[in-house]
């Protein structure tokens, strides 16, 4: 079994916290959301993204050929059902999402943000994900117009790897080399995860932060 | 017969599910949104238009936008078709626990002790947001029925709900749904003399005696007798005198709730909080005590069958959120299976399948 640990803390700009995540030991589905827009819309879409991502991956082949493919339209998808949702429209409700499924010593990355995804090897901490953002705007994000792209992206697990999956509330005010000492810490996974969103808290974040930790 | 059955569209995105209960002015169903599951739907038996609707909700509205964690967060409002003509009607948040009222009964005779601190810590800590406003947003109807059990990742979280509604109710519906609403009234509310916040901080308190002792303050037990006013003469007894695990501390915040005149009492939710809050600090730092030997009765057959779906149902992808709320409402039905399923269901809340 896959070990794992999840945090999610409320940043100081709105009362709720609008990042989802799920953490799915059993299936090796692992994913933090970063939901956009105003009042209830941020949060609810977060968790559409969720619901239908978790189901959505569950059939999917990580080892096979077309796997880009796949999750390409596995995201497309889910991108449309979220213009759906939209109360007031398509366009004004959003997420940020960063996905890892491991399945068989491999890793899927998937993302579409600024949500990110670290792999921490032997004490060296790597990221595996560029962010989609340009001037501070999210270039590429789930309830986009027009086709979605995701960054795709396989990789080989070793013994004792540590994945984190994270949103923007924690990268925005900890640096990669902090996160990436906290990360290579060792000890329980949960306090991990405490000291990550700790960090976030004391860099000063607003924002919503969310961070799953994943031995796998 | 109710205005809405099972089935009946509601508009593009929601569907009546089930009915979750009534009232003498509202039904409330459970409705299923296409797109966000499961929600509340508060349907009002005689506001019809669109205006009146939006009207009643004015101050629920208000602090819906102010997003706080234990304010019911309300959707939308409008009207819809019904067999008797339009009704108005507004959506909110789905809270899978239920109200007080089945917490209650589950944990009959008395509530532990450090759940109704809890209980009322949380209700104060909504209703002051609303007392801190400018002028004052009273809620004039807190009730076992209108405060709301839920859990997130972090533990149990109480939402209080139907802010304000009581103020633009009629008198006359009033008066045939308010058998139960009576008994959580202070004093000068059944005397005419007005709300205030302190009114509120009353019927706080009320709850709080009453999930601890299984008794109304300053109820004599005689007939009707919420509708005298002599009953307010005698002493009240502190819930300690039935409970003995209510600290003298609690005891003390309970009784100050209690207080006949109004200016005697914590002026505001914020005031309660405040003291409630102390006490917590305190208890904290006590040695722990001795679990309560719960004399825990064996689930029901509907919650045990509500645990068991929710077991099953989380392996299913997409669905983790609707076993957690199948969880939720098993939790409060039963201590048993709060006691034995409530990680779980945190973890759950968390976004862990486990």
């Amino acid at each position: 079994m896959i070990e794992c640990a999840t945090l999610s803390c409320a940043g100081s700009l709105h009362p709720d916290n609008q990042d989802r995540l799920l953490a799915d030991p059993e299936r090796g589905v692992f994913l933090v959301v970063d939901g956009m827009g105003g009042l209830a819309d941020a949060a609810a879409t977060a968790g559409i993204v969720v619901s239908q991502l978790s189901a959505a991956m569950n059939a999917v082949d990580v080892h096979g050929p077309d796997v880009r493919q796949v999750v390409t339209g596995v995201l497309d998808k889910v991108n449309a059902a979220v213009r759906a949702a939209a109360r007031t429209g398509p366009g004004t409700t959003g997420a940020a999402v960063a996905m890892v499924v491991v399945r068989d010593g491999r890793a899927l990355a998937v993302h579409l943000g600024d949500s990110r995804i670290y792999l921490a090897r032997n004490g060296k901490v790597t990221r595996l994900t560029e962010d989609h953002t340009e001037d501070g705007h999210l270039t590429r994000f789930l309830g986009m117009g027009g086709e979605v792209s995701p960054d795709v992206s396989l990789h080989d697990l070793r013994p004792g790897d540590r994945i984190l999956l994270c949103t923007d509330g924690l990268t925005g005010t900890v640096e990669d080399r902090a996160i990436g000492a906290m990360l290579t810490r060792a000890g329980d996974l949960n306090r991990v995860c405490r000291q990550l969103v700790d960090a976030a808290t004391e860099g000063g974040t607003i924002d919503d932060t969310s961070v799953v930790v994943v031995c796998p | 017969m109710t205005l809405l059955n099972s089935g009946d569209r509601v508009s593009d995105t929601l569907v009546i599910d089930r009915l979750l209960g009534e009232g003498a002015f509202a039904e409330v169903h459970r409705v299923q949104h296409e797109y966000l599951g499961w929600q509340a739907m508060k349907l009002f038996k005689r506001v019809a238009s669109k205006e009146e609707t939006k009207a009643m909700l004015g101050e629920a509205r208000l602090l819906s936008t102010l997003g706080h964690p234990n304010i019911v967060r309300l959707f939308e409002a409008s009207t819809v078709q019904t067999p008797e003509g339009l009704r108005g009607f507004f959506t909110m948040e789905y809270v899978a626990g239920g109200s007080l009222e089945r917490l209650a009964a589950a944990h009959r005779p008395s509530v532990p002790t450090d759940l109704v601190a809890e209980v009322m810590l949380q209700i104060a800590s909504g209703l002051a947001v609303a007392h801190d406003q400018d002028p004052p947003i009273v809620h004039r109807d807190v009730s076992l029925a209108n405060v709301l059990v839920g859990y997130d990742g972090s533990g149990m979280r109480i939402r209080v709900s139907d802010f304000g509604l009581a103020k633009r109710a009629d008198p006359f519906t009033r008066l045939a749904s308010a058998q139960g609403t009576y008994a959580f009234m202070a004093p000068e509310v059944l005397r005419n003399q007005g709300y205030s916040c302190a009114s509120d901080v009353w019927s706080v308190g009320t709850i709080a005696y009453l999930l601890l002792t299984n008794h109304f303050p300053f109820d004599d037990g005689a007939q009707f007798s919420s509708y005298s006013f002599a009953r307010f003469a005698k002493p009240l007894l502190p819930p300690s005198s039935y409970n003995e695990t209510v600290d003298r501390e609690l005891d003390k915040i309970i009784m100050a709730t209690l207080e006949v005149d109004r200016n005697n009492r914590p002026a505001t939710a914020r005031e309660l909080y405040d003291a409630l809050r102390a006490r917590k600090e305190t208890v904290a730092r006590e040695p722990i005590q001795a679990a309560q030997n719960s004399v825990a009765r064996p689930p029901t057959e509907r919650a045990k069958k509500l645990a068991e779906e929710a077991l099953s149902l989380r392996y299913v992808p997409g669905q983790l959120n609707r076993a957690a709320d199948l969880m939720e409402e098993a939790v409060n039905l039963s201590p048993h299976l709060r006691e034995q399923h409530l990680p779980k269901l945190l973890l759950w809340r968390r976004g862990v399948i486990m």
